[in-house]
């Protein structure tokens, strides 16, 4: 932190009303808030009032992480290691909520990859269940009557082989 | 009854040696043909060939299997069984104990059929194309050499180029021959031509010579005989045959098609039963062809999706040509869908056809009766999977238009549907019916979020994403068939999937499919030919993926 404490800090509100204070450079990843800085609203803080202080807080583990610069090319190296690891253990998250709050908040603020980390995770998540699986695992209601999903599955029955 | 049949044998004593010297059993069902082999051999010299096999390590018990089960390996000389035995030595696995119960491999000649098949078998092995199939070399040999040309060699000719004519050349054939058989799988439009010359030929005897697993080969003798002179192989080839001679068939095409007979009122032309439904495929491909041609003022040839052209092609063009404008007395024409491609280029290039020529409704079912076991799954599945990009493309239509338009090949290639369509109706462009499309089921605002972010426990977090939202993870799902699966998760659901983005269809082919790898391809190209044909334009960013090429 301190060999880039030249750099402007931003300050970032979250809809419960918690400020964060991000270095520009590593908020810059934010396509949503790049915007806002290019059209000169930054000066006071910016509020982002669909992502709570709980994601925030994580978006910008995620961010800063992201934004560290390998020194040179053997240090690259290992950087992208550890970058993989992190993303790893990052979308590992306790509550399967987090990680869709994650992926709001990865779209609301326009951040490329993490929404790829993210999607692809919950992807990875439901690949291999079967439908009543994935119900279960995200608590979705199945407001089919049987004869309707009888009849959703005879029109796609090739995919449910 | 032994000995009324063989009444000297009796005398001889040689139905006593039979059990003895070879050691089959009198209640054997190849007591008889040990019979045979005692009678025309001596004592000393199927001894002196039993010898060999112990000197090669065989046991009693393996002789004794062998020539219990296939007598006549022992008709071969001792030379050749030597030579087969060490050649087997040579390649592990092949001892007595495989060889014994295989005799059937010691029968055939061991350089024009076993070394061949073994070295394309252990080729396509080595390069991992036939995936874990393991085929025993026993049926490997035991097959005709037909089927093993088409199952094995001309499916991966053009993965090793080398292997169709080292085979050939390593097996002595007449190299011609099998060209041809190869021109025709390249070839597939002069399969096509050459079975409507056919059937507008041979009607009659067009049961006997479409036996279903030679019409592969049938259709190119046939094909020299009505277009050009036939060189003297091609008469022996067709002497071997039976077919009708050359002049006989021939002079019975001018007749069909000078005559005015009122016979020929109904000429039906249909799409060969075994002979692969690739030709659909082929047919579409070389449609777009033509409409790419007429759209770009260039040659049929130059079109990028005309992969197959040769100039045989236009060999039949010329015959078709000259016989087409012959064609208007007749009242009615159906022909099958195979023939429309062909004729359907005559068209674009300004040759008139009959106004009154119908394309045959295709049979389905009876041409899946005829349909080889293998392809007949394929076929299934082609029909499901065409639904399925269907129902996408309806529902994704309205939505992509842009990014779709905006390529102007893209939007050329719509047009090309709509064009074919016009040359084969004979109407005008404009009155192809293009399929209305549906808007999309939803059409979510990235920026606009579900305000509600309250956590429960046990709230349903992924229903609540907006569409978008949910696409994102749907693309990522390894297979659109994945995504096609949560269709039926809930009413929310139903229909999400049909904007995913990207459609990824991975074919697990049956390991028993060899033609997989090389319909597969063509099937996809059909799917989405058929599909511009009703209307729909094509994404840029379908993709097609096969399991053997996927990692």
């Amino acid at each position: 932190m301190s060999s880039s404490s030249s750099s402007k800090m931003i300050e970032l509100r979250s809809s419960d009303g918690e400020t964060f204070h991000v270095e520009e450079t590593v908020v810059l990843q934010s396509e949503t808030i790049k915007q806002m800085i290019d059209d000169d609203c930054a000066n006071a803080a910016i509020p982002l009032p669909n992502v709570t202080s709980m994601t925030l807080a994580k978006v910008i583990e995620y961010i800063k992480k992201h934004a560290e610069k390998p020194k040179d090319d053997d240090d690259k190296k290992v950087a992208e290691e550890d970058l993989k690891k992190f993303d790893a253990e990052f979308v590992k998250v306790d509550q399967e909520s987090m990680l869709f709050d994650l992926v709001r908040a990865a779209n609301y603020l326009n951040i490329k990859s993490l929404l790829d980390l993210t999607c692809q995770a919950v992807a990875d998540s439901i690949k291999d269940l079967s439908v009543e699986e994935v119900r279960k695992k995200f608590n979705i209601q199945n407001d089919f009557t049987p004869e309707e999903e009888a009849k959703v599955r005879k029109e796609n029955a090739w995919a449910f082989d | 009854m032994l000995n009324s049949q063989y009444p000297q044998l009796a005398t001889y004593g040689v139905v006593k040696k039979v059990e003895p010297l070879l050691g089959i059993r009198p209640d054997s069902p190849r007591f008889l043909d040990g019979v045979e082999i005692v009678k025309s051999f001596s004592e000393a010299t199927l001894n002196k060939k039993l010898r060999i096999f112990r000197s090669f390590g065989w046991t009693e018990d393996e002789i004794v299997r062998m020539t219990g089960s296939l007598p006549s390996c022992l008709r071969r000389s001792e030379d050749t069984i030597k030579a087969s035995l060490e050649w087997f030595k040579e390649n592990p696995g092949y001892g007595g104990a495989y060889l014994s119960t295989h005799p059937k491999l010691l029968v055939y000649s061991l350089e024009k059929r076993v070394v061949p098949r073994y070295q394309v078998w252990v080729t396509l092995w080595v390069k991992g194309l036939l995936k874990n199939r393991w085929f025993s070399l026993c049926s490997l040999v035991a097959l005709s050499e037909e089927k093993f040309v088409r199952d094995f060699v001309l499916p991966y000719c053009e993965v090793v180029p080398s292997l169709h004519e080292d085979y050939t050349n390593s097996t002595c054939l007449k190299i011609n021959y099998y060209e041809r058989a190869g021109r025709t799988v390249v070839n597939r439009s002069l399969m096509i031509a050459s079975q409507t010359l056919w059937r507008l030929k041979l009607r009659v005897s067009k049961q006997r010579i479409f036996a279903k697993d030679k019409a592969f080969w049938d259709i190119d003798c046939v094909i020299p005989m009505a277009i050009s002179d036939m060189s003297e192989e091609d008469e022996i080839i067709f002497k071997r045959r039976q077919l009708p001679s050359k002049e006989a068939a021939s002079s019975r095409v001018r007749s069909w098609i000078v005559s005015d007979d009122d016979d020929d009122e109904f000429i039906t032309l249909q799409q060969s039963d075994s002979v692969l439904e690739e030709e659909d495929e082929e047919e579409f491909d070389n449609e777009a062809a033509i409409v790419h041609a007429v759209l770009t003022d260039s040659q049929v040839s130059d079109c990028p999706l005309n992969k197959y052209r040769t100039k045989f092609d236009d060999e039949v063009e010329e015959t078709l040509k000259e016989h087409l404008p012959k064609l208007h007395h007749i009242k009615e024409l159906r022909y099958g869908i195979s023939c429309s491609r062909v004729i359907s280029r005559l068209q674009a290039k300004g040759f008139s056809c009959p106004s009154n020529l119908n394309e045959e409704d295709e049979d389905v079912i009876s041409r899946r009766r005829y349909l080889p076991k293998k392809l007949f799954h394929l076929d299934e599945e082609c029909s499901r999977l065409s639904e399925v990009v269907e129902i996408w493309w309806r529902n994704r239509g309205a939505k992509n238009q842009m990014t779709i338009f905006s390529s102007q090949d893209e939007e050329e290639f719509g047009n090309e549907a709509a064009i074919v369509h016009a040359v084969l109706t004979d109407s005008e462009v404009s009155d192809c019916p293009i399929c209305p499309v549906t808007p999309p089921i939803r059409v979510s605002d990235a920026n606009h979020l579900n305000e509600n972010m309250e956590e429960e426990e046990g709230e349903d977090r992924i229903s609540a994403l907006p569409d978008c939202l949910i696409l994102e993870i749907l693309s990522r799902l390894p297979k659109t068939k994945e995504a096609i699966k949560t269709s039926s998760l809930s009413k929310r659901w139903q229909y999400v999937w049909t904007s995913v983005p990207n459609l990824i269809f991975i074919h697990d082919a049956p390991y028993s499919d060899v033609y997989a790898p090389l319909r597969i391809p063509y099937f996809f190209t059909n799917v989405i030919s058929r599909l511009q044909a009703k209307g729909f334009t094509c994404p840029s960013n379908l993709k097609y993926a096969d399991s053997e090429y996927t990692d």
